[in-house]
Formats: structure tokens, sequence, C-alpha cells
């Protein structure tokens, strides 16, 4: 199962020469990352609030699994789902 | 040089899917280093030809390619490996267009069993069967679907790996190579390709929601998620798929084993049947000797020789074949009583002409041969065939027969987005409100909507919207769609025909018409891969010249109409009195402003002035000029001593395409292949680099001859100014003796050819009411309907015009043979007789009393409209059981007898409206149009009249033409933009107005300078169904 947050929570993440996550701050503890299970992009709304992010799941060396995405536009980063 | 190629790539000829041209696929792969590139359109290969073309300029390999959908809607990719396999693909294809419904194509498995050989087989994107049972959690099945096409195409069969960042790609991709190394299956990269950069993701969007019928806003499912669907890079593919390189090998393996050529100029026309031991070119030349003979008698030497070399041209560009089908098919045309005649450039040639397949004389008109054919020809000459419309289906079904139905398929057309529908689709998919893109689509100028924002920007409820955010977007989109396929269409005349199959060479499918299939190229592609297309067009002045002739047979006169003297001086003085109402070519509002000044005398004049009005010469400012000169009020000059022997005919200025030849021949030393190609690149759509690419080369060859840089600058700008819509002189010459053939049968046999006219409606630039006008005004008495008289056609009764029941509202063929058949026992005595004999529906017998059709019962309209009322009605149609009850009605007024005859034939024979009105409108001092011959020019006046037509030309700059009707005649008013912006409403909706203004009378025209205009409503509600206008851009 997975946990949607209710609002993105912004996070710190560390990226490779790619552009890809490999470690991330959450709550104040760093975890690396182990595995990028899958990586898609979605841009849309152009006509209107352009959105433009690239969405990882992956998982870290605490084992948890989480989704988060990179605000494409901003360059923030933000943690958007939880898995169990 | 890239070590990925692109395999899978959709141009915008995927209808309403691809985003780019397939032009900027080529450039953009250019960009990128590929070697090669493939199209794999959606069941199609409707660009095939522009692509491989332009892939071969830029020197890149063109793979041709399809992505094809089988039954169960799964997509599946083919690449043709070589001329075999292109041939399948098209045999593929053409099958799943014929066998399914039209716009629904499918292939059957066992067809691409049967067709699979020299192709490669690529498993598809997500839609393909094998990736879509994956994404199901079905590998199972993937296995059985992907073991049956390893078994159909062997080692030809790839897995088709697509990382376009979706949800689920990474994974898919992983499952694909699991299943590619269990299978030994080898893989390869592809991107789905469906635009050639990034940007236009936003334009595939619209497209999407286009073809959909959805608004941006309510289509998130339908859309692709990302932009991603680019052409990328062998970097950007090479990161997406770094767990399987060979992947991307592999793309450059399979193009390395492509190999086809689009060039089947060997097929181009099935082999014409010849006596033994003649060859097609030894045939030709002795039809040709022989006939020359009867055209010319013996020993002309001028003609001998240009026949020699058009024949030596013929025989070496492989010609002789094509000339020899044509002239059979005028010979049948010829032989069946059905008028034809060959037009366009055609008429250059002597060969045409003696073979009877034109009928000008190029001696005698000195017509340019290379417009037509010539030794550098980069494509077939065109022939095309004018035949009267009501044979031209004829003409088409010999052709199917002669030939072989495999053998022959109508030219497609693809129907593009121009600045009206672009407005009104790109804005409905943004959500913009109905109306406002109705009054843009309205208010827009120009054709193109490549530059709509200088139009938007010019007009008044729009401009100040133009630089808003949202409309940015709406107004970059109308120009990025502009010139893209929206559907296909087929072609007005075009028809190609091969020696081999043509399912072979092109993909067939459904036309609109049932049965009748259509090639899945255009003109341009059927042309650039060397095959020959024949136009078969319908030209209604044909039929009207024969039914006229026939008529005045009837009348015990005999007329062999190529054989009138050319020469008649009445004939003449009509034409440039502008007395030219149904004659051909010259009977528009412009053309009738101009015969007054040009006075044309002769054939060659009438050539001119044929040409002279179109928005070629017109955009190239030529026409004015040209009057002048005629007129002698200027004198005739020429920008280079050179150009004298070539414009000293036209005065100077440009006005035939054969002129544009022979003036890049002599100002920039061009060659006449070189200078046709300019032709046709200044002629073609999409081709403003070309023809830019060609300036730089006129001006260079320019100045070798010595011409100063400016003035080769401004030669050139006159010939791209006209080229556009210009005609070939021998066009414009073979139509110029069809305009005198009409005149001439209009002056001396006005009767038969009115009738003739108003029996071949619709067709050219006034309604039946205006022309019924016309023929009173000659003296010719048109009678009404009438129920023992009237045949389905107008026919001739004792020297006056009986309107025909084509005329009347709910009076089909069906119901007319009805009548015709009741009418075989003996005459109607009364409208029950007639009800009871024909049992013709209460409204078709309504509208007959109401058109006057039963005056002859000796009972006015409102008692028979009353007695039919009262008859009982059984089976569908109106029977006896007559009334006892009997009363006395008024009789109808004259107005409403008009409007009656308005509402149930649209015209009247007895009455012009504004014989009624004028009563009521008199009283402002109004005119009528003959009153305004006798006053002097800048007179105030005020006229009244129905709006017949209406002219706003592009050319014309603003101004609006309108041509008003009264009892007297027609009168011409002009409308000046200041004016028209203040009477927008009345100028473009109103029927009838009021027009207040100065009277000009110049050069033997009349035009009443409009200042003030006011509608006539309450007068028009009297009669409620007033003339249509014609509007005319």
């Amino acid at each position: 199962m997975a946990k949607q947050l209710e609002r993105p929570r912004e996070i710190r993440v560390k990226v490779n020469i790619d552009g890809a996550p490999i470690g991330l701050i959450r709550d104040g503890h760093s975890e690396g990352i182990t595995a990028i299970y899958e990586h898609w992009r979605l841009a849309d709304e152009w006509w209107g609030k352009e959105v433009e992010r690239d969405y990882f799941q992956i998982k870290t060396t605490t084992g948890a699994i989480y989704q988060v995405f990179h605000d494409l536009k901003t360059r923030r980063w933000y943690l958007s789902r939880i898995y169990d | 040089m890239a070590r990925y190629v692109e395999l899978h790539c959709h141009s915008n000829f995927s209808l309403l899917d691809g985003a780019s041209h397939p032009e900027e696929l080529v450039a953009r792969a250019y960009e990128l280093g590929m070697p090669a590139l493939a199209l794999t359109d959606h069941d199609g290969l409707y660009a095939a030809v522009t692509f491989y073309k332009a892939a071969q300029k830029m020197g890149i390999k063109a793979i041709i390619g399809a992505e094809i959908t089988l039954p169960d809607h799964s997509h599946l990719t083919l690449l043709a490996m070589d001329n075999q396999g292109y041939s399948n693909l098209c045999r593929l294809i053409t099958h799943a267009q014929l066998t399914h419904n039209k716009g629904s194509p499918r292939v059957d498995e066992a067809i691409v069993v049967k067709y699979s050989s020299n192709l490669i087989c690529l498993s598809g994107c997500r839609k393909g069967k094998i990736p879509g049972l994956l994404l199901e959690g079905k590998r199972e099945e993937a296995v059985v679907r992907a073991k049956r096409w390893l078994e159909v195409f062997g080692n030809n069969f790839y897995l088709e790996l697509q990382n376009n960042l979706q949800p689920g790609d990474s994974q898919l991709c992983h499952d694909l190579l699991d299943l590619a190394k269990s299978l030994g299956v080898r893989c390869v990269a592809t991107n789905n390709v469906h635009y050639a950069t990034k940007e236009r993701h936003r334009l595939q969007d619209i497209l999407v929601c286009i073809r959909n019928r959805v608004t941006l806003d309510r289509s998130s499912q339908l859309r692709r998620p990302n932009a991603e669907f680019y052409l990328k890079s062998e970097r950007e593919m090479g990161r997406l798929f770094s767990q399987c390189p060979k992947s991307l090998e592999n793309s450059l393996r399979i193009a390395e084993s492509c190999n086809i050529d689009l060039d089947f100029s060997s097929f181009r026309f099935p082999d014409f049947p010849v006596p033994h031991g003649e060859s097609v070119d030894d045939y030709l030349a002795r039809v040709c000797r022989d006939k020359m003979k009867e055209r010319y008698g013996e020993n002309s030497e001028e003609v001998e020789k240009r026949l020699k070399y058009e024949l030596d041209l013929i025989k070496r560009l492989g010609l002789s074949g094509y000339f020899l089908i044509v002239w059979d098919l005028m010979e049948y045309c010829r032989q069946n009583g059905i008028p034809a005649q060959g037009r366009g450039s055609a008429a250059n040639s002597l060969v045409a002409y003696i073979l009877g397949i034109t009928k000008v004389d190029p001696i005698k008109h000195k017509l340019f041969l290379g417009r037509f054919i010539n030794e550098e020809m980069s494509s077939l000459p065109d022939i095309d065939i004018d035949v009267s419309t009501n044979h031209r289906e004829q003409v088409i079904q010999y052709i199917y027969k002669k030939y072989g139905e495999e053998h022959v398929a109508m030219v497609c057309t693809f129907v593009t987005f121009q600045a009206r529908n672009a407005i009104r689709e790109v804005g409905k998919v943004l959500g913009m409100p109905p109306q406002v893109l109705d009054q843009m689509a309205k208010a827009v100028g120009s054709y193109s909507s490549r530059s709509i924002d200088e139009d938007l920007s010019k007009l008044e409820p729009f401009r100040q919207y133009v630089t808003s955010a949202p409309w940015q977007h709406f107004i970059s989109l109308c120009k990025e769609i502009t010139d893209f396929p929206r559907h296909l269409s087929i072609h007005v005349g075009g028809m190609v025909v091969s020696s081999r199959p043509l399912s072979e060479i092109v993909p067939l499918e459904k036309a609109t018409m049932p049965g009748r299939v259509v090639c899945q190229w255009d003109k341009d592609s059927i042309q650039d891969c060397g095959l020959v297309k024949v136009d078969i067009l319908g030209l209604r002045m044909l039929s009207l010249i024969q039914d006229t002739v026939e008529l005045v047979r009837k009348r015990g006169a005999e007329i062999d109409i190529d054989k009138i003297p050319l020469n008649d001086e009445e004939v003449y003085d009509m034409i440039c009195r502008a007395d030219t109402m149904g004659v051909f070519q010259v009977e528009s509002r412009a053309q009738m402003q101009t015969l007054p000044q040009t006075k044309p005398r002769s054939i060659e004049d009438l050539t001119i002035e044929i040409a002279i009005i179109r928005p070629g010469p017109l955009q190239g400012n030529m026409v004015h000029p040209y009057i002048r000169r005629r007129q002698g009020k200027e004198k005739v000059t020429y920008l280079l001593p050179k150009l004298e022997p070539i414009l000293a005919e036209t005065l100077g200025v440009i006005l035939f395409q054969e002129q544009v030849l022979q003036v890049a021949v002599a100002v920039a030393g061009f060659t006449p292949g070189e200078a046709d190609l300019l032709r046709r690149a200044m002629s073609r759509k999409r081709c403003y680099k070309a023809i830019e690419a060609m300036r730089h080369r006129f001006i260079e060859g320019a100045m070798k001859n010595d011409v100063d840089k400016k003035v080769a600058s401004e030669i050139f700008d006159k010939l791209k100014g006209f080229a556009e819509y210009g005609f070939c002189k021998s066009h414009a010459a073979g139509f110029a003796l069809l305009a005198y053939q009409s005149a001439w049968l209009k002056y001396y046999f006005p009767t038969e050819f009115y009738t003739a006219l108003l029996n071949n409606q619709p067709m050219g630039f006034y309604t039946p009411e205006v022309i019924i006008g016309d023929a009173k005004r000659h003296g010719v008495e048109i009678l009404p309907v009438d129920v023992n008289r009237s045949e389905w056609l107008c026919t001739i009764e004792e020297g006056r015009i009986r309107l025909g029941f084509r005329y009347v509202k709910e009076m089909g063929e069906a119901a007319v043979n009805k009548l015709q058949q009741a009418r075989s026992f003996g005459p109607f005595s009364s409208l029950q007789d007639f009800c009871y004999r024909t049992k013709l529906n209460r409204e078709a017998v309504e509208n007959l009393i109401l058109a006057g059709a039963m005056d002859s019962f000796g009972k006015h309209k409102r008692q028979l409209l009353w007695e039919l009322g009262m008859l009982e009605h059984q089976g569908g149609g109106p029977m006896l059981e007559f009334p006892q009850e009997q009363v006395t009605l008024p009789d109808m007024t004259e107005l409403e007898e008009l409007a009656a005859e308005y509402k149930v034939q649209g015209l009247s024979t007895k009455l012009h409206p504004m014989q009624v009105l004028r009563g009521r409108v008199s009283r402002g001092g109004i005119l009528k149009s003959s009153d305004v011959i006798t006053l002097l020019p800048g007179t105030r006046i005020r006229v009244a009249g129905y709006v017949v037509c209406r002219q706003a030309p592009v050319t014309a700059r603003g101004h609006v033409f309108l041509t008003l009707e009264d009892e007297d005649g027609l009168l011409n008013v002009v409308v000046k933009p200041k004016v028209y912006e203040n009477y927008r409403y009345v100028v473009r909706a109103e029927p009838l107005i009021v027009v207040e203004g100065v009277l000009q009378k110049r050069n033997g025209t009349v035009n009443i300078v409009a200042e003030h205009l006011i509608t006539l409503r309450s007068e028009r509600q009297l009669i409620n169904c007033a003339p249509n206008a014609r509007n005319f851009a």
C-alpha cells in the first residue's frame, strides 16, 4: 500500500551527473538511495499553470520506498508518496 | 555520424496525430547526424515520396515503413527492406483499407503472413500486441505472440523497446528484454516519434484534441503525459537504454538492411497496343505525320521542323506511349460525341494539336514548348482534359475498362489547415468562445494562417488581445498548424494509370463516393515518383456549348462549332460592350469592368483578357499598366531590351507562365528545364525556401549576363508575384476559344444559349434569376412552368423558353417521370384530373400551383390551393372525392404571386421584385439602372436593388464590390474600405438595399461609389424569399 501525502513535502536531494537522485534528507536525517525502480516525466497544462516534473520511485538505505519528484520549473524536490 | 537511427517516426501524415512535416523530421535527423530515418505513419504511405525526396536532398537514407493496425486494434511496425518489401507493404495497406470501413483500416493476420517477405517487423509501441500483453501481466500470451511473428518474419523480427518516460516504461523495457533473451530475439530501441522537436508537443496535444473533438481541459486521458516523443539524439537515447546498448546498434543494422528506390517511371503507363513490328515511337510518328497533312496540308517547313523536334524529344523522354493513351481517350470522346479538349500547357505541343488532344494551333499562336516538355524534364508533363460535365463519369469508366481496375485510381488531395479552419479548430480546443472564433474566421483576410498575427492586429475587435499570453499560444499554434493535412479528399479529376498493378506502387483506399478508389498520393507525389496522371475535369461550359448546338440543330440549323469564323466583328462588339453574362471566363464583374477598356478584337486579345483578370497579374500589379498601354496612355517599355521579344505581345508586362520561363532563360541564363523548376517552385505550396534559393541563382545568373543586381531583383519579384496563380498562355488560348464560341452562340442564338445556360446550372457567376433577367433584356421571352408543356429541363416553345420542372422545389426527377408518364395518355384538364393521374405528393402539387404551372386550368392560384386542400388523401397522394362546397376566394396580389414564385422556384418568369417595389421606394428620388446611363459622371445619385453578387477580392485591398439588380439591369457599386467599416453588416448580409453615392464613368464602365447604404428591410419582408446573392472572395 502506498500513502499519498496530502501535500508534497519539500525535501533536499543529492543528484548524480545525469540528474538522478542518489541521496536525500528527510526530517533532518539523510538517507542514501539504493535503487530507482521507476522514473517518469510529467509535462502538462502548458496552456495554463504549466507542470513539468521528473518522478522517481526509489528505495533508500533505511529500506523505505518513496515517490519523489523534481519540479523542473522551480528546481525543487518533493516527497509525494510513501510506500509501506 | 550518429550511432542511432530512428525507426519509428510519425509525420503529420499520421493525420491529426503527428505534429511535424516530413521535411522537418528529415531536417532534424540531419542535424542529429543520423545516417537514415524511417517514416512509419499510421496505415498509410501518404508522405512516402515527400519524405523520400527530402531525405535524398539532405543525403540521408529514407526508410519507408508504416505502423499498421491489426483487427484487435493493436499496432505493428513494418519497414520495407527493398522494393519487393515496399510492394508488399503497399498491398498490405491496400487490403486493410479496401476490405474495412473507410477510416478504420485493419490488416488481417493472414494478409500479414502472405505479404511478409522482405519486410522488417518491429513489435510496436505500447499499443502493440506484445507490449500490451506484458503491460497486462500476460507474459505467456506475449510469448506465444512473439513466437508467431518470429515464425513469420524470422530474423527480421525485432522486439521494439521504447522509453518515453511514461509511468511503467522502464518496467516494460525490462520485460521486453527478458522476453527477448528467453526467445533469442533481437531488440531495437525506438522513440515512437510524433514531432521533430520537443516544443511541438503542444501542437500534438492540439491535434489529439481536434481528432477526439474535446477541449484541452477535458483531454487528460487522451493526451500523452509528457513531451518526450521527439527525435532524440544518440546521446539521449543512449542514456535511456544504457542497460541495452545493443538495441541502439541494432537500429543501425536495420537501417543498413533497408534500401529502396521510389522511382516508378518504368511502370509509368500501360503498353499501348501498336501494329505488329512497329514501336510506340514509330507508331506515334506515323499517326502524327498522317494527321499533320489533314491539319496543315503538304509542305509546311516550319510545321515539319517543329514536329520532328517534338517527336524526337518525346521519344527521348519515353513519352510516346503517354501521348497515344491520351490520343486514344480523345478519340473515344470524339467517336461518342463527348465534348472534350486538352487544357493547360499541353496546348503548347504541336503533337497534341495534331492528335486532336488540344484545339489551339501552337504554331499560329507562337506557343513556347518548354512550358510543357523540355530536355531536362524533372517530371512528366501534364495533359489535362476538360470533358463536358455530363459525360465525365462515362470517360472515367472508359479508362477503368480499357486499362483494368487494378491499374487505375483517382489521385488524392489533402485538405490542409489554413487561416479559417485553423482559427476555428485550434480556438475550439483552447476553449475560446465559438462566436469570437466565428467572427475572427470571417474577418481574417488571408488564406494562410502564416501571418495571422498581423491580420488580427489590424482588426479592431481583436487588436487588444493579440499580445496577451493565452492569445500568444493561440496565434503561434495557428501558425504552426499551417499547411498540415487535415483529411484526405479526392482530386477533382486526376487519375493515375500504370502498367503495374497500382496496389504494388501506392496503397489504395476507399473514397467517399461508393465504389470509387483513391490512391494515397497527391499529384505532386505521383509526379515525383515518375508516374503519370491524366486529369479528367468536368467543364460545364462544354456541356453548355454542346446543348446549345443541339437545340439549334432541333430548329433545323447545323453548326460545326469548331469551324465558326473567329473574326466576327459583331461578336467582338458584344464582348467589348461587356454584354457577356453566361460567356465563358469573361462574365465576372471584374471582366465586365475590363472588357470596355481593353476592347478585345481577336482570339489573341481574348487570350490575354482571360489571363489578365487573375490573382497572379493582379497581385503583381500588371493589370493597370497593361490596360494603360493597350489604350495608348502609357509608353510600352521594357526593364531590359532583351525582354522585348518575349513581352512584346503583352505590351511589356508579364501575363503568361511561358513568359516567366522565357524571361528566366533570357535574363539569368536558366535552361528551359531550370526555368520550369522555378515556375514549379513558385506554383507549389510550401516552397518559400525553394523560391529564395532560386532568387539567389537568378540574380547571380543575371549579373553574369551584365544585368544590374537591382534590376535583376526587380524582375525576379515580378516573376514571383505573378507565378503562383498565373495562367499559361496555351491554357488561356484554349479557354479563349471556348469564350469566343459561347459568345458567338449567345449573339446568334440567344434563345438556345439561355436555355442551355439555365439547364446547366449551377455554373458561372450568376444565379438563374439574374440570367433570366439578362435573357429578357435580350428580347428572349420566358414562359412559366406548365404541367401540360414543361419537361424536366427548360425547352424552347415557338421561340420562347419554357421553364423546366427542375426549377420547382419538390419536383425531383422521379416526380417528373411520374407526371410525364401520366401525361403520355393526354393533357391534364383540371387539378382534380392532374392529382388523380399523377398521384404526386401534396407539396409538389402545391408548388406547381404557386409556380403558375396550372394557370392554364383557368382558375387562379388561391382557388386551386383551396380545392387541393379539399381533396382527400389516400395512399400518399390526393384522390378523387371532390367536395361539393365551392367558395369564391380573392385572387393573389401581384406581390403575393411574386413572393410565392420566389418561394417555390427561386425566381419569377414574369416580374422582377423591384418592378413591384418601385412604387414604394421611388419617393426618395431613387433612380433606375436605365436612368443612370444618361447622367453625367460626378452626379450624386440613389439607386435600389437586390444584391446579386458580392465580391471582396484580396487583391482589392479592402474594397467590396456589389452588383445590384433592378428591373432594368445591373448596377456596379464600389464600397471603399472606410464606408465598408460603417456599413459592414448591410454590405455583407442585406439582400435589398438603397445605395447613395457618386456616379463614376470611366473608359466605358459605370460604377457608383457608395457613400451611404440603407437596408430596405420592410420592403424585403414583403417578398420573403429574396434572390440569393453569390459571394466571391
